[in-house]
């Protein structure tokens, strides 16, 4: 899926595409991505715009700590339920 | 525990471009989710201030106004949220509002902060709004900055009256920066206040939040993507979602309560009321306003009636008291300032004479109910005397009533234009403003519009916005081609967004008449903006907020038939040296009743409509007073139980008879039905008992919206009191039956109207040329076009002549007695700077050949082909023809030849002979183009060889009821009174032709209907010497010729 320009703060720039990752959730929280357990979730944050193109974008961004103490972004995309990382 | 929340920086509609919920949306959606107050804080504006705190106020829940403001900062700009916590505040708050507009541009409201210290008093500032200078400043790191900000705010509002706002939309930075912003609170010890700063009550209008948005920006979303909010979390949301959402700052949460309960005591409503001073006319010594007013229409009468006698005294003594009575006396010597205004401005135009006293020659002319007021007509209100038509009070002041009357003034155009100008100058700007409007979207523009946004094609989008012909986007469904559009992508949207926007104001503008004037500074009250005009300003109350605020609006109106009444008196002096005085003009001549009861109406005010033209025949009034039982009839509120009809039913003879004797009173003038406003108010007190004052407002009830209660009420009150007055419950039943919401006249309206319309058919019998130069010159004056105009006064023996390069002016002119000489401003592309142009090469000499005026006038090569297109050289030595003067233009033109550039060698008046000279139709085309009209001809003589069989509207004349015809012209108008028929005027080059549509056939006939040139076929109808084809079948007629021939006016 190509990168939005949209889903971005403006002081951020894409520095990667996304991929399609795994993960396990809890009451729709996730607790694990790919074999990383979720240590603590930093933010979340929804996307829900372009509904005049054909592919409306509609997704929820978490920001996460893993376990590893790495700082990851995910989203889930609330049309088709698949989750990706995104690369900053 | 819960930290509790209320909702303080809502947007509703009136925050134009972006607000997507009207305020009753958002209170009905606050008392919904059990918020006690609720705060509006629209974009730079306080329109919906009263309508916010009416809806507030019946749902129960505390009102808090506000407004967002950009406040510039050197060359940095933001938004800043202000409450207004007490009076004080909202005395600052509307003139920063004021000054935004009026310091910081008319259509981009910029506040600089130079401001905000000396109007700090009373007002709460938000900062934190993510797009302000606050954000910015903490979200860039700029932490001094932002301390330095913060506590400057704090310095001028209070430290206790400035909150740095957290806001959780759940939108990408949210997160960081309402924590970087409760950080920055701590550091300068200021509060935290959340909002959710919605901009609509549901998430369902958060797509049409982002369409207004693009709109407002002109732009397809697609362009403006990053504008837009990221999602739809922008609503009123609900307390626990709130709490939820900010449940790590909850003295944030705490803080709303705190505030509401601050501004609490405070109600903008009783502010205003308390504010609000109509202003004082200085008196002489000796006099107060009373006193000075019974002098003035004193003096009046003794010039107007040669003495007072009984029946003066008992009108005047009785309309003093009623005047002491309720304070009037300063209004109306308010009203006889103005006029005395508008005289000084006649006079300086050079209209009238200023040894003539006020009331002989009013510069303008009541309308409404005011005109029975004799007070009125002794000080230049009005033209009317009110005695001469037994005119009652009741229905414009009684002694119960309750509200200020309510007066209305027409004037020609001109004078109205320096009118406003010169009120401003007498009471200043921040004391006389106009009224505000808003406009609302309208079908096409917001096809056009969300077309637009969608991106669909821009080709396809025009195509459907010219297929509407109605207002409302409730009938889109109706249009051909709907079924299939709604279901392709991005129609389907347009659709579904196209029904939410109607009734959406789309911005401020100008009434078109109503002045509000205050001896207090209205920006104390009330926001101010200039308009469009320079040197007026608008206030940002529409008029039923200048209602609710108890204020009082002078309707200044411009009516165009005055103005070409003036200026064809004035063409009458000049030609003949002596100036008719209208006022003293013969009113019961009998020729001049013989041509309005002949139909010979185009042009004359008030009864040139197809309803009215065909009623006047059938009617034929012999004096004034039927006159304006005439145009009183063709009103929807007299035509909504077949009055008309009943009514010319009885005057031919036909037996009737009242419905109760008690009737008689209202209605012995006009046959027992009901005509006027004044005789539903007088019904409602010689039958239902009412007071006047209560019988009006029963009147007004059957108008309101939602009011159906009320009326059944009120009836309930009617046949209580018939019963009293012994009269039956049916016959009761009966009279109050006969009441309907739809619109009529007062009589004294009617009245005076009629006087109007009897003024303009004298001058066109007595001066028919000067009649129709004025009328020319005025318009557009919203009935016929041009080429009907010219067609009616060719009918009586007028010659409507080429425009000429030599002998034009700007405007049209009278020539000798019969010859009406057309403009330079009538040619297309040729407007008054330009003419102008021409005229002052002129003033050198005349021009002598085509070569001369390329070399002379100084006007550019389109403006020349224009004019040649349209005849105006028609008569230069060297213009053999229109073909070969396009081809010396051409050949010749010098795009500077004023300023010394040579021109091409070869002489233009040598130009090649063999340029093909146009033919008739080439020819009647190209001025339909250039002016709307062809000078000596019409249109349809291009077409009438191939119509075989078809009647013109002079050999119709001799077809008989139940004929079934066919018929051919160009559609000059369409009207559809109350929906029941369409009724449109064809033209052809022997005259009008009425037709017929009911609305049924409409449906299937409108699309053809709404071409240019038509073809119908219908029955003949005859009754009381009028024709109608009711049309039954249509085609549309030559569409090479119909480019030509202009669309007609619609619903007029």
């Amino acid at each position: 899926m190509p990168e939005r320009r949209w889903a971005l703060g403006s002081e951020l720039l894409p520095l990667g595409r996304v991929a399609a990752v795994a993960v396990s959730e809890v009451h729709s929280v996730p607790r694990a991505v790919g074999s990383h357990s979720v240590r603590k979730v930093i933010d979340l944050w929804d996307v829900d715009t372009e509904w005049w193109m054909p592919e409306p974008a509609r997704r929820r961004y978490w920001r996460l700590v893993t376990d590893g103490g790495k700082l990851i972004t995910v989203y889930r995309n609330l049309a088709t339920g698949g989750w990706y990382r995104q690369g900053y | 525990m819960s930290a509790g929340f209320v909702e303080l920086c809502a947007h509703s509609w009136y925050s134009f471009g972006a607000g997507a919920s009207s305020p009753a949306e958002l209170v009905d959606r606050a008392g919904y989710y059990g918020y006690p107050t609720l705060g509006l804080t629209d974009v730079s504006n306080l329109c919906g201030a009263l309508d916010f705190v009416q809806e507030c106020r019946s749902a129960g829940i505390g009102a808090v106004l506000g407004a967002d403001l950009t406040v510039r900062e050197g060359d940095r700009m933001g938004p800043v949220t202000f409450i207004a916590e007490n009076g004080a505040g909202y005395s600052n708050l509307c003139r920063l509002i004021s000054l935004a507009y009026v310091t910081g541009g008319r259509t981009t409201p910029v506040l600089d902060v130079r401001f905000l210290e000396p109007h700090a008093e009373g007002l709460i500032a938000l900062l934190g709004d993510p797009d302000g200078l606050l954000a910015a400043d903490i979200s860039a790191g700029h932490w001094s900055m932002a301390e330095g900000r913060a506590k400057q705010y704090a310095g001028w509002f209070g430290a206790g009256s400035v909150f740095l706002g957290l806001q959780q939309h759940l939108a990408h930075g949210d997160t960081v920066r309402n924590e970087r912003m409760s950080q920055l609170a701590e550091r300068c010890r200021l509060g935290c206040v959340a909002t959710n700063a919605p901009w609509y009550h549901d998430t369902s209008r958060a797509r049409l939040h982002d369409s207004l948005t693009a709109m407002r920006m002109n732009s397809s979303l697609s362009e403006i993507r990053n504008s837009l909010k990221v999602n739809c979390n922008y609503d009123l949301q609900t307390r626990d979602v709130m709490e939820q959402r900010l449940r790590k700052y909850p003295e944030s949460l705490t803080n709303t309560l705190v505030l509401a309960e601050r501004c609490s005591n405070f109600s903008a409503l009783d502010f205003v009321t308390s504010s609000y001073r109509f202003p004082d006319v200085p008196t002489p010594p000796g006099h107060d306003a009373q006193s000075w007013l019974e002098r003035l229409c004193e003096e009046s009468a003794a010039r107007r009636y040669g003495g007072i006698d009984r029946r003066v005294r008992e009108r005047l003594d009785e309309e003093f008291e009623l005047i002491r009575k309720h304070g009037l006396a300063g209004f109306f010597l308010v009203y006889h300032r103005v006029v005395e205004l508008a005289r000084e401005v006649m006079l300086e135009l050079g209209w009238g004479h200023q040894e003539t006293p006020l009331e002989w020659l009013p510069p303008g002319r009541g309308r409404g109910s005011s005109v029975s007021m004799l007070v009125g007509y002794l000080i230049g209100l009005s033209h009317v005397d009110p005695l001469d038509y037994g005119l009652a009070l009741d229905r414009f002041l009684s002694s119960e009533s309750t509200s200020m009357p309510d007066i209305d003034l027409d004037f020609p155009r001109d004078i109205r234009e320096r009118l406003i100008l010169r009120i401003i100058e007498e009471w200043g700007w921040d004391h006389a403003v106009l009224t505000g409007m808003f406009p609302t979207y309208k079908a096409r523009g917001v096809i056009r519009g969300l077309g637009k946004a969608l991106g669909l094609p821009p080709d396809e989008v025009g195509a459907l916005a010219r297929r509407v012909d109605s207002n409302s986007v409730w009938e889109l469904p109706q249009l051909p081609g709907y079924e299939e559009l709604v279901k392709r992508p991005g129609w389907d949207r347009l659709f579904a967004l196209a029904d939410s926007l109607q009734g959406f104001p789309k911005g401020v503008a100008q009434h078109p008449g109503g002045m509000l004037l205050s001896s207090t500074a209205l920006t104390d009250f009330m926001p101010v903006q200039p308009a469009a005009i320079a040197g007026r300003y608008i206030g940002q109350w529409d008029k039923e907020s200048v209602d609710d605020a108890g204020m009082v609006k002078i309707d200044l109106l411009a009516l165009g038939a005055l103005s070409q009444l003036q200026q064809a008196v004035r063409l009458v002096r000049n030609r003949t040296g002596v100036e008719p005085d209208l006022s003293r003009i013969d009113y019961r001549e009998k020729d001049v009743f013989d041509d309005l009861g002949r139909g010979d109406t185009v042009g004359v005010f008030q009864v040139e409509s197809a309803a009215q033209m065909q009623t006047i025949v059938r009617m034929h009034p012999e004096d004034i007073y039927e006159l304006a039982l005439e145009i009183a009839a063709v009103r929807p509120g007299v035509g909504a139980h077949d009055g008309v009809a009943e009514f010319l039913r009885r005057r031919k003879g036909f037996a009737w008879d009242y419905a109760h004797p008690l009737e008689r009173a209202a209605l012995e003038r006009s046959l027992g039905v009901i005509m006027f406003q004044d005789q539903v108010v007088q019904l409602g007190m010689d039958i239902g008992g009412f007071t006047a004052a209560d019988a009006d407002r029963m009147r007004r009830a059957f108008g309101r919206r939602n009011g159906s209660a009320l009326v059944a009420e009120y009836r309930q009150r009617f046949l209580q009191g018939a019963r009293e007055r012994d009269v039956p419950e049916k016959a009761a039943e009966a009279i109050f039956g006969k009441f309907n919401p739809h619109y009529m006249f007062p009589e004294g309206h009617a009245l005076a109207f009629a006087f109007t319309a009897y003024q303009m058919a004298w001058l066109r019998r007595h001066y028919p040329l000067e009649f129709y130069v004025g009328l020319f010159n005025e318009q557009p004056m919203g009935f016929w076009d041009l080429d009907t105009l010219k067609q009616d006064a060719r009918r009586i023996n007028l010659r409507v002549a080429h425009p000429d390069i030599n002998r034009s002016q700007l405007l049209s002119t009278a020539e000798g007695e019969r010859t009406l000489r057309l403009g330079l401003t009538f040619v297309k592309g040729v407007d008054r700077r330009l003419g102008e142009i021409l005229l002052h090469a002129r003033d050198a000499g005349e021009f002598g050949s085509l070569a001369d005026v390329l070399a002379r006038s100084g006007l550019p090569r389109q403006a020349l082909e224009n004019l040649a297109r349209a005849g105006a050289m028609d008569r230069l030595t060297d213009c053999t023809d229109r073909g070969s003067a396009l081809w010396q233009i051409g050949a010749g033109y010098v795009p500077d030849a004023r300023r010394g550039q040579l021109a091409l060698p070869m002489a233009v008046a040598e130009a090649p002979a063999a340029v093909v000279a146009k033919d008739r139709s080439v020819i009647m085309l190209d001025e339909y183009d250039m002016m709307g009209l062809c000078p000596d001809g019409h249109i349809m003589e291009l077409a009438r060889h191939e119509l075989r069989g078809v009647h013109s509207s002079d050999t119709l004349q001799s077809c008989c009821e139940g004929d079934v015809v066919r018929v051919a012209g160009r559609v000059v108008r369409r009207q559809r009174p109350l929906a029941k028929a369409v009724f449109l005027t064809l033209e052809d080059e022997f005259g009008l032709i009425p037709v017929a549509v009911w609305e049924q056939r409409w449906e299937t006939l409108k699309h053809v209907l709404r071409r240019p040139l038509v073809v119908i076929e219908g029955e003949v109808s005859r009754r009381d010497n009028t024709l109608n084809v009711m049309a039954e079948r249509a085609w549309p007629l030559r569409a090479d010729l119909a480019l030509h021939a202009g669309s007609g006016h619609d619903w007029r």
